[in-house]
């Protein structure tokens, strides 16, 4: 039956079309949505595409090394470390360590000013320290960065000296690092714990705005005239803009670069990042985090990884290759030790666990296991283990990947997938016997946080070895650079040799952006670093 | 009338009362601590875990516990968020503005898509719009929200280029996630409003309205239209529901900010404070515009009494 005549229906159609078109375009006008013109031309603006979570962009805050690479461009650090490992002056033009490794005095480099007008001097180095120091701060990496280094003195208008209540070392390496970036002290005494908001450094870029979950805004700072000399360029960025995307999502993020919203996107998908490399208009950029790389420490106080035995075998059960190949579309490469290449004491000749099933079998034999119905065996009790997975990242395939090949090998494996907190949690409360992670610092002292008893990490692998201790106390206070690296490099051995960890694969950002995007690059460490970036028209 | 309304707002607090009673006791099955969670990396000294179970009342017995939440609740005090270490109601507050203009956009779509291809359904009954619109709305109704959002995305933020992927909180950066959230309505109030206006038409009072000479449209808009409306403020009502919960998905796709992301997060971290409060308040609001599409039913069809 038709109740009306046919206008009606016109009426109605026409009704909705204006509606929604009128949505759409006020949608459209609103604030002007124009992906190529935001996208293109020195002076535009660079919009990256994040895929981290943040707990506190300030980087004196922060527990998470992934959130200083957000913040890098803002601020800069006493010392510089290039990509290539080596230290030398940015905000300080020179140092000096006294004989008892517990004093670091620097010369500041003269005429700069923070982003506020606040000049940089030795009392902003003082004021930096002593905010990181605060309980009130609650700092994480920072403060870990800092190790016995608590107090700062001014010794003239640009001499300052670093004091540490014992000798510690790695302190130079650590001042390279973005969690010791200096703020400026007129916005700490101002802001304190909600500095997050009101970030002010002496960087190439000026804070603007940030919105959690949405976005971070940074813009040119003008009078920037004072960059790491080993760069050999200075002066104000050639873009006008830089923009942070926080984009948890992987699919969303790779929609960003491809609809030209961003130009670069950061933790690429390993699948996506092979086949956008193919891709002439996208060009690939695979970030060094300096550290351990990504490894899987064993809780050696836990059944039945509490026998070297069973490490060593299981060590020879994985095979990373075919692991990376599954997982992770081989776009990392494998690590067989426990520091990467770049970190002072590096050693490519240490004990290795190359695949080999039958030496894994042969260990297990010789301690007295047996194979029961495909199960290892020993007493009664089956070779089980936990696998504790973080979600929300390529762990939870790793681990997947060795459970398949640990099965195969005879173990019975489970895997527990957890966020951040109660993965934290499982694996500090004996709750697994292996886990995968990446741990990140420019300094091989990082090795004495899991290996040392009384260190946050050591209740992770419950490692308590006198001769490791004693290797990894002594490296961290030696001013001889010569006996560090004998000293970690003999510590790594033990480590390998009683297989306390699997060193997995190297710890890459990978990060993908348009081909008319050139010059971004990274610091020792391996936060990106956009100051050298151009946009091509 | 009055009477109806206390008796229903007084329901509307005993249901309340029923749906925090069991959120709080099936957050407390889950397994995990959320003082071991607040403590991260600190929890695993036991002293600071007992400490900080004392502070947080997490040693009193259940009822106990219960009866302290509420009575923060009843006070304004949602608790504090043991993810984000601010007060939850700050955490909903700068939260809270991004779903609604979400769920806005997409409620805006769907009645006015929906309730234009339902009336020209059903104005031309039999016809091949009739068939292709409700097949399509069909279909819609089926296709999951995070895949038609990608499916948007796709077209109009890659190919075509004329919304972004991700926009914040931007007018721009809403009618990808207005439109997946919406569009799935569509389906649902197209197929109402056509049913309704069907019935309505060929009920006697319309066949007289005709038979008296009145021309199509005044038939239409005087004896039809107002009484198929009725019916449709009941699915307006229910699809409040469906646009809360729905914005869940929406806001991961599209990496908004929201409490449908927050409610996420929460969960998977173990933040019961959060997870509770969202959940009372997406019942609250779903219980609340219920209630007010039932009070302005009487007012639509005066056939309809309180009683």
């Amino acid at each position: 039956m038709r109740i009306v005549q046919r206008r009606g229906p016109c009426l109605a159609l026409s009704l909705t079309v204006a509606l929604i078109g009128s949505f759409v375009l006020s949608a459209c006008g609103a604030s002007g949505y124009h992906p190529a013109a935001r996208a293109v031309g020195t002076g535009g603006t660079l919009t990256v595409a994040w895929g981290g979570s943040i707990d506190n962009l300030d980087p004196a805050i922060t527990g998470a090394q992934s959130i200083v690479s957000l913040s890098v461009n803002i601020f800069q650090t006493l010392l510089w470390e290039t990509p290539a490992g080596k230290l030398t002056p940015d905000l300080a033009t020179s140092w000096t360590t006294s004989n008892s490794g517990k004093t670091y005095t620097f010369k500041l480099r003269k005429g700069v000013t923070f982003q506020d007008g606040t000049p940089f001097n030795a009392a902003a180095v003082v004021a930096n320290i002593q905010f990181i120091e605060a309980k009130s701060t609650e700092s994480v990496a920072a403060l870990g960065d800092l190790g016995t280094c608590s107090s700062a003195t001014a010794l003239s208008t640009y001499t300052v000296a670093i004091n540490c209540t014992t000798a510690y070392v790695p302190i130079l390496y650590h001042l390279s690092q973005p969690e010791l970036a200096m703020q400026s002290p007129t916005a700490i005494r101002k802001y304190r714990s909600n500095l997050q908001f009101h970030l002010v450094g002496t960087g190439p870029f000026e804070f603007v705005k940030y919105t959690p979950n949405s976005s971070i805004v940074e813009k040119r700072y003008a009078k920037f005239n004072w960059a790491p000399p080993a760069l050999h360029h200075n002066g104000p960025t050639k873009i006008a803009n830089l923009v942070f995307d926080l984009v948890p999502n992987d699919g969303s993020r790779i929609s960003e670069l491809e609809s030209g919203q961003a130009n670069l996107i950061e933790s690429t998908p390993t699948a996506f990042y092979n086949k956008l490399g193919h891709n002439r208009s996208y060009r690939n950029l695979a970030v060094p985090i300096s550290g351990m790389g990504i490894y899987m420490p064993f809780d050696v106080a836990k059944f039945p990884t509490n026998s070297t035995a069973v490490r060593q075998a299981i060590a020879y059960f994985i095979n990373k290759q075919a692991v990376e190949k599954t997982a992770l579309q081989d776009a990392y490469p494998v690590l067989n030790t426990p520091l990467e290449p770049g970190i002072l004491a590096y050693d490519s000749k240490l004990t290795k666990y190359n695949f080999d099933p039958s030496k894994g079998d042969s260990i297990l034999s010789a301690n007295g296991w047996h194979k029961s119905a495909g199960i290892w065996t020993k007493n009664g009790r089956p070779l089980s283990i936990v696998l504790n997975a973080l979600s929300g990242s390529n762990y939870p395939l790793i681990l997947q990947a060795v459970q398949s090949q640990l099965r195969t090998a005879g173990l019975e494996v489970t895997i527990v997938t957890e966020t951040a907190i109660p993965w934290e949690n499982v694996n500090a409360t004996s709750g697994e016997n292996l886990t995968v992670l990446e741990f990140a610092s420019n300094d091989p002292a990082m090795l004495l946080e899991f290996d040392v008893p009384g260190q946050y990490f050591d209740s992770w692998t419950k490692i308590n070895i006198p001769a490791l201790t004693k290797l990894l106390e002594d490296g961290q206070s030696t001013t001889v650079t010569a006996q560090r690296v004998t000293d970690y490099d003999q510590a790594q051995e033990l480590i390998m040799k009683d297989a306390l960890e699997i060193p997995f694969d190297i710890n890459d950002d990978l990060l993908t952006m348009s081909s008319k995007v050139s010059g971004v690059t990274y610091e020792g460490g391996g936060n990106d670093f956009f100051y050298e970036v151009k946009i091509a028209k | 009338m009055a009477l109806y309304i206390l008796k229903r707002l007084a329901s509307l607090v005993v249901l309340l009362f029923g749906i925090s009673v069991l959120v709080f006791l099936i957050l407390k099955l889950i397994p995990g601590n959320p003082v071991t969670a607040l403590l991260g990396t600190s929890a695993t000294d036991p002293a600071n875990v007992a400490r900080l179970t004392k502070e947080l009342g997490l040693d009193q017995p259940l009822p106990v516990q219960f009866g302290r939440w509420l009575g923060g609740v009843v006070r304004g005090n949602l608790g504090y968020s043991y993810l984000d270490q601010q007060p939850v109601d700050s955490l909903i507050g700068e939260n809270l503005p991004s779903t609604l203009e979400l769920a806005g956009a997409g409620l805006l779509i769907s009645l006015v898509g929906g309730i234009a291809i339902g009336v020209v359904a059903a104005i031309r009954r039999g016809s091949s719009f009739d068939a292709v619109s409700m097949a399509v709305s069909m279909g819609v109704v089926a296709l999951p929200s995070f895949f038609l959002g990608i499916i948007l995305i796709l077209i109009f933020a890659v190919d075509i280029r004329v919304f972004p992927v991700v926009g914040g909180t931007n007018l721009q950066g809403l009618v990808l996630p207005g439109l997946t959230l919406g569009l799935g309505l569509v389906g649902v109030t197209a197929r109402f409003v056509r049913s309704s206006i069907v019935e309505v038409a060929n009920s006697l009072h319309v066949v007289a309205a005709r038979a008296k000479g009145l021309t199509p449209r005044q038939v239409f808009v005087k004896h039809v239209a107002r009484n198929a409306v009725a019916p449709v403020l009941t699915i307006l009502g229910l699809q409040v529901g469906a646009l809360l919960s729905g914005t869940v998905l929406v806001e991961v796709v599209f990496s908004r900010p929201g409490i449908g992301r927050l409610l996420v997060n929460s969960i998977l971290d173990k933040d019961y404070p959060t997870v509770q409060a969202i959940v009372l308040l997406i019942a609250a609001v779903y219980t609340l515009t219920n209630l007010a599409v039932d009070l302005l039913y009487p007012l639509l069809d005066p056939r309809v009494t309180g009683s």
